[in-house]
């Protein structure tokens, strides 16, 4: 009973939060926002929308920094949510993945002995400094216990293979099994039904990438992440476009899944399907919007403000790449707001 | 058993009347405002321009103590309590004060608590569209409807009590 007691999460220890992310909620990017930094004349009028939102001053048009400019709003926005959330699983399972890319890269580049400096994104529950140093002297007494347990299945699975793609699927199934059985002790089930939705995206994409590269369905196997709405077991077969549509048919991966099928026919990209994916996610999470207040809220605003960073990446670089209004605007996620 | 009479007296059973009253409408209104509270808290830290449109809506679920604490002084002035000399009631007399104070008690507490909810949900319309406050303040105004006719289902009760 006292464990039940524990997961009953209440809505009302969420009231000032979810105030304070209501009000910030009007400073996300919508998409007529977006369409506008598009479509702006010069790079200046296309930072200003940005900082009519509240972002810092770009100091230059330059990639590197945007970049720092990100990476800044990435940080700021997990400190505040972390001050706010009454729970930290909430910004936890948001943490995750860079956690896992950061191991990735870092037991990829023991493997190879390139230098992974580049790569490493500094954001993760384990500062990086700290994970290098675990890493170097074997000590995994302060890594989430979920991470500790796959480094060494790693390492024996990039020496004995030297494929870093294994270590890719192995590391990921790792990541959403810790996500989503952090999300289910949490005791949200919209948080839960996040994680599984993410899951079914990554299994439908692994399968249609795989097929389209020729992989058996060994590899396959492989690749898929237990835990998602859709059963594993149903990929499990060779796969085929009509496969893919019929499993995915009455999931909210039925666009996506037609887009992928599409991929397998050779009529479509793999572009249009990772952008119907990802418009599912955002379609699943504007459910929150119509929370007053509670764990959803947070949870919404959280993953808006990730996919606002994507946004904004994708504008500026097609931006600075010359690319015309009209084709960084097909490559644009649904907003959140 | 004469402790048992002396203490279920006419009086006593007015009085508990009074004070649960004052108690039930008293707590829902603290528990609502309270509630209302926290999200005008949230709203204001990013928009501190908003004080005056939230504490209006903070405002709302504070009505329920009020009516309690009439409906209790009521009792207080009919049992001669307050303003006067006490007046010997019967135990029917101090029981029928009693559940006088009851609705208003009851749905006090409860609608306090509701609209208190409701004010903190229309907290999120005043931080994103404070022009629409007159709409926003209507939702949480609906409950306090349910308030007012409990404190005049106990006003009507303790009018007809003759004592």
């Amino acid at each position: 009973m006292r464990n039940l007691a524990k997961n009953i999460i209440k809505d009302t220890d969420y009231l000032y939060a979810s105030a304070r992310i209501k009000a910030l909620e009007k400073n996300l990017l919508t998409r007529e926002r977006m369409e506008r930094m598009c479509e702006a004349r010069t790079m200046e009028d296309t930072f200003k929308v940005l900082t009519e939102c509240g972002w810092p001053e770009i100091p230059s048009a330059s990639m590197a920094d945007v970049e720092q400019i990100l990476a800044q709003r990435r940080s700021e926005t997990f400190a505040m949510l972390r001050s706010l959330a009454p729970d930290q699983r909430i910004p936890a399972v948001f943490l995750m993945k860079y956690d896992y890319h950061n191991l990735k890269t870092l037991l990829k580049s023991e493997a190879t002995g390139e230098k992974p400096d580049a790569l490493l994104i500094d954001a993760g529950r384990v500062p990086l400094r700290q994970l290098m140093a675990m890493l170097r002297e074997n000590s995994f007494s302060d890594m989430p216990a979920a991470m500790a347990a796959v480094v060494s299945e790693g390492r024996d699975l990039l020496s004995r293979t030297r494929d870093p793609q294994l270590l890719d699927f192995s590391l990921d199934r790792a990541m959403y099994a810790e996500m989503l059985d952090t999300a289910e002790a949490f005791g949200s089930g919209f948080l839960t039904g996040y994680i599984r939705l993410m899951i079914d995206g990554v299994n439908l994409r692994s399968a249609v990438r795989l097929r389209r590269m020729g992989k058996g369905s060994e590899i396959l196997r492989f690749a898929l992440v237990p835990g998602g709405n859709v059963s594993i077991m149903s990929l499990m077969h060779d796969i085929s476009p009509d496969l893919i549509e019929s499993v995915f048919a009455s999931s909210s991966l039925s666009a996506a899944a037609g887009a992928g099928a599409a991929v397998l026919r050779g009529e479509g990209t793999l572009a249009i399907m990772d952008l119907a994916c990802d418009d599912a996610l955002i379609r699943y999470l504007k459910r929150a919007k119509y929370v007053a207040f509670g764990a959803e809220t947070l949870i919404g605003y959280l993953a808006a403000q990730e996919s606002e960073l994507t946004a904004v990446r994708i504008i500026i670089a097609g931006r600075l790449a010359g690319l015309p209004s009209e084709m960084i605007i097909e490559r644009l996620r649904d907003a959140y707001v | 058993m004469e402790w048992i009479t002396s203490l279920f007296n006419g009086t006593n059973m007015a009085l508990a009347g009074a004070a649960f009253a004052v108690f039930g409408a008293g707590t829902g209104s603290a528990k609502g405002v309270g509630i209302a509270g926290e999200a005008a808290a949230g709203v204001l830290t990013e928009d501190p321009g908003k004080f005056g449109q939230t504490l209006l809506l903070q405002a709302l679920p504070g009505t329920q103590g009020i009516y309690g604490l009439i409906i209790g002084f009521l009792i207080l002035i009919k049992i001669g309590i307050v303003g006067g000399t006490p007046v010997e009631l019967t135990t029917i007399q101090g029981l029928s004060l009693m559940v006088a104070g009851l609705p208003i008690g009851v749905v006090g507490f409860t609608s306090g608590i509701a609209q208190g909810r409701a004010s903190a949900a229309c907290m999120g319309i005043i931080a994103k569209r404070p022009e629409e406050l007159g709409k926003a303040m209507m939702y949480p105004a609906m409950v306090e409807t349910y308030a007012v006719l409990a404190l005049l289902a106990s006003f009507l009760m303790w009018l007809g009590i003759a004592i």
